[in-house]
């Protein structure tokens, strides 16, 4: 092994954290938009919560202080990431090939940062426990993701649903997920391999150069790779879905200051819709917009 | 057997529809009406209207564009599109919705979930055009081909697709087939809005293109801010309506009726959507019966846009929903009220109480809530004397997808029915996750063409089993029943369902709002406040 294997890792893990930062800054710098959620939050503490009801069903709900981030909102949150609970309520024969594949990769990401902390608290004795852990969860990881990956490629090509709306993007990030799982997989099986924790230590500390079986090498490099490119398509859904499902939806109405201010600078955007009625003519403001009346610019047709 | 549709279909150049809808390919219709017909389930267009508009998306046309009489004419509005679309994409003329919109774009992962959901597709008998995912698909690949300028690279990633006028209009007219009912949104396991992208598709139609139906534009929006309604009532034909209103109120429930105007300071400003005072005027002439017994200070008003509460620039443009919605706002605040109530309309809750939120700065954020609310809090407050076996009939509840799923008002409006209707029962299913009656989003004003057959034969086909199936044990025409709909629109489609298919000859089921069923239960008025007649 050279020390091109570590140098993989290291930058594809790099550039999938860089890329999930600019995907987060992407979003988080879109302007403050309309309230257009679905209510409420899931957890509202409210007497409403159980009939799945929200604050607009008392008459002066304007003037209760709505509690968000409630422990049971975490809990459906954790729910949905973790369990795909949705998927499980509403398409259960997808969830059935996209839980496994979810679940072995927050085992493979488990897996590796157990490793990590296993090579910082190495000179202990419970370093031992952390990489037997590590191990477990990177062996596990490594076959629900080759599961769940092949299931879902397999549903995409053969669900008559799915077809026609698959891409070759679609099985390409599906397949190079297999492909990596499968031929680190294989390589481990080979006589050649080393210990993990040795191979841990190897691929993380640059410390050590050893002999890893070839088809390990390459599903590493293969992994690597997918790390990086996952933030640059929609597998970065992740993100989106914490943002959209578990801050903007649990928005409520309350106007707070923050979200005053950025309106502000909304509506002092200039717009440049070009239908008569908007009567934008590139020098109006959303406000000036906003308190005009069309009736002047376009006539009534009957 | 029909051709599977693909994404790429939309932009074939030939002006045959791109799907027919034959009555046996649609859901199944409830048994109980009797054989399926067969051939085509709407009525054909007609030639001349097939001969100078766009129609050739699914046998309905409910905008009317014209066809270009020349390519250039094509190119042309084919470059308007291309620069609406840019322009959807961008903060200064898109910050009301930019953030969710981007959200969907980028992340869907066309997993179909939604599609079950969509009462419109199910009922097609599962047209391809109707799938949630279909028109953003087309969306989609236009966003990353022409938005994001994506090369080969991206057509790989995302799919590829030819912009072209056929493309354009098809697009238009389909971004009229879904409610935005959002049920497609509230299953998605990802979050994504296939119902906003509906929305903000239409936005550049109107916004950037100036195509918009004549109901919701001219009509609608235009006109409210005119003359002050969507009915085309200016003030005083309002105030006379109301006074006939009153009058014939006072005379069915042998109570005095009156109905207050601009009373400054007052507790209550009661906004009600201005159809019903035309259509369903026992509507807001049981809300004065309420109100007035229960020693409410309220008041109507008669300025510009505060006598309806409708807004219809929420379906399909961000600016006429503004003006409209901050005109109703002022409104209120010159009155000096205390609070806004918004009547039996759907759309306009959701406008008045969540849209308009962030836009209104504090002097306009006066407290608002639902009718909804204030008529539990009056039935409970024992302040109305309530007789129950009035009502010993067989009711059962629309839930407005605005009121129910999108903000979540579900047990105000059971309560009172559990209190004043012994006979109630549920639709299967219900609340949050009831069916779209098929008028939401603005369809059940759209009439143009064969449109209404299309509302009937397809977007209203769920809710008209979901009904019938909930009065499974008493249908026919001896047993009077009653849909209780609490919102104009769901009003207006189920009058439309209803005619469509002869449900009141066959089964005598009527329809109307939730504060009739309150002042039909109330013992101090005649009985029989109820008109068993179809209207």
């Amino acid at each position: 092994m050279t020390l091109l294997l570590p140098i993989a890792i290291y930058v594809g893990l790099g550039v999938s954290l860089l890329g999930c930062l600019l995907r987060i800054f992407q979003y988080a710098r879109t302007p403050v938009p309309l309230v257009w959620d679905l209510l409420p939050a899931s957890g509202e503490e409210t007497d409403h919560a159980e009939h799945r009801g929200s604050y607009f069903e008392e008459t002066n709900w304007s003037k209760h202080p709505h509690h968000e981030h409630s422990f049971c909102e975490i809990s459906a949150m954790l729910q949905d990431i973790f369990l795909l609970h949705g998927l499980w309520r509403i398409n259960r024969p997808l969830w059935q090939w996209s839980f496994p594949f979810h679940a072995g990769l927050y085992l493979l990401l488990a897996g590796g940062s157990l490793s990590g902390l296993g090579v910082l608290f190495h000179p202990y004795a419970i370093a031992a426990v952390i990489f037997l852990l590590a191990r477990i969860c990177a062996w596990a990881g490594l076959w629900l993701t080759l599961f769940g990956s092949i299931g879902l490629a397999w549903r995409r090509i053969t669900d008559a649903n799915l077809r026609p709306y698959t891409v070759p993007g679609d099985l390409i990030n599906l397949g190079g997920f297999a492909l990596a799982c499968l031929l680190i997989l294989a390589g481990s099986l080979s006589r050649t391999m080393p210990p993990f924790q040795e191979t841990v230590f190897a691929l993380l500390t640059f410390q050590k150069i050893l002999q890893l079986p070839v088809l390990t090498q390459v599903g590493i490099v293969i992994g690597s790779a997918m790390a990086g490119y996952i933030p640059f398509t929609q597998m970065a859904h992740f993100i989106a879905k914490y943002i959209t499902y578990f801050l903007e939806r649990r928005e409520d109405a309350a106007m707070k200051a923050t979200i005053q201010a950025e309106m502000a600078r909304n509506l002092a955007y200039h717009p440049t819709w070009s239908a008569s009625h908007i009567a934008a003519e590139g020098n109006k403001s959303w406000a000036e917009i906003a308190i005009s009346n069309p009736i002047s610019a376009e006539r009534i047709s009957k | 057997m029909k051709d599977v549709i693909r994404v790429s279909d939309m932009s074939r150049r030939n002006s045959d529809s791109l799907c027919t809808l034959d009555e046996p390919d649609l859901k199944p219709s409830p048994s109980s009406l009797g054989s399926v017909k067969e051939g085509p389930a709407l009525t054909p267009l007609k030639p001349e209207v097939i001969q100078c508009c766009e129609c050739s998306l699914d046998g309905t046309c409910a905008l009317n564009i014209a066809r270009p009489k020349s390519r250039e004419e094509e190119d042309r509005l084919v470059a308007s599109f291309l620069s609406g679309l840019e322009k959807l994409f961008t903060r200064e003329n898109n910050w009301t919705f930019l953030r969710f919109l981007v959200y969907t774009m980028e992340n869907c992962t066309r997993c179909q979930s939604c599609s079950d959901a969509c009462h419109i597709y199910e009922a097609s008998g599962r047209q391809e055009i109707y799938r949630p995912t279909y028109r953003t698909e087309v969306l989609r690949r236009l966003y990353f081909k022409y938005v994001k300028h994506g090369g080969l690279l991206s057509a790989w990633q995302h799919g590829d697709i030819e912009l072209n006028w056929p493309l354009v209009a098809r697009l238009a007219e389909l971004s009229y087939r879904c409610n935005l009912c959002r049920r497609c949104a509230q299953v998605c396991p990802i979050g994504a809005d296939n119902g906003l992208l509906a929305h903000e598709l239409r936005k550049i139609f109107s916004q950037e293109m100036g195509i918009h139906p004549k109901e919701l534009h001219d009509k609608g929006t235009m006109l409210q801010l005119k003359v002050g309604s969507t009915t085309g009532m200016p003030a005083a034909a309002v105030k006379d309506n109301v006074e006939f209103i009153d009058e014939d109120m006072s005379e069915r429930t042998g109570l005095e009726v009156h109905t207050p105007w601009d009373v400054e300071g007052a507790d209550v400003l009661l906004i009600h959507n201005a159809g019903e005072i035309l259509a369903w005027p026992e509507n807001p002439g049981a809300y004065a019966v309420v109100l007035n017994a229960a020693g409410i200070r309220w008041t109507l008003s008669s300025e510009l846009a505060g006598y309806d509460a409708v807004n219809y620039g929420l379906w399909y443009d961000d600016a006429q929903f503004t003006r409209v919605a901050l005109k109703q706002l002022e409104v209120a605040r010159k009155l000096k009220v205390k609070k806004i109530v918004i009547g039996e309309c759907g759309h306009a809750h959701k406008s008045l109480l969540v849209n308009v939120n962030r836009i209104a700065d504090d002097e306009l954020n006066i407290p608002r809530f639902s009718s909804i609310d204030l008529l539990r809090d009056i039935v409970f407050s024992g302040k109305l004397k309530l007789d129950p076996s009035r009502n010993n009939f067989p009711i059962t509840l629309q839930d407005p997808c605005a009121i129910v799923r999108l903000m979540r008002i579900i047990e105000p409006q059971r309560e009172i029915l559990h209190a004043i209707a012994p006979r109630f029962r549920e639709m299967t299913p219900h609340g949050v996750d009831n069916y779209c009656c098929g008028g939401g989003g603005g369809l059940a004003i759209l009439n143009a063409n064969n449109f209404g057959d299309w509302r009937s034969e397809v977007a209203g086909r769920k809710k008209l089993d979901q009904i019938l199936n909930a009065f499974s044990d008493s249908l026919g025409s001896s047993i009077p029943k009653y849909v209780c709909a609490p919102c104009s629109n769901c009003k207006g489609q189920i009058r439309d369902l209803f005619s469509y298919w002869n449900i009141w000859e066959r089964n005598r089921i009527l329809y109307g709002g939730l504060a009739e069923l309150v002042v039909n239960a109330m013992a101090e008025v005649k009985p029989g406040f109820l008109d068993w007649e179809w209207r």
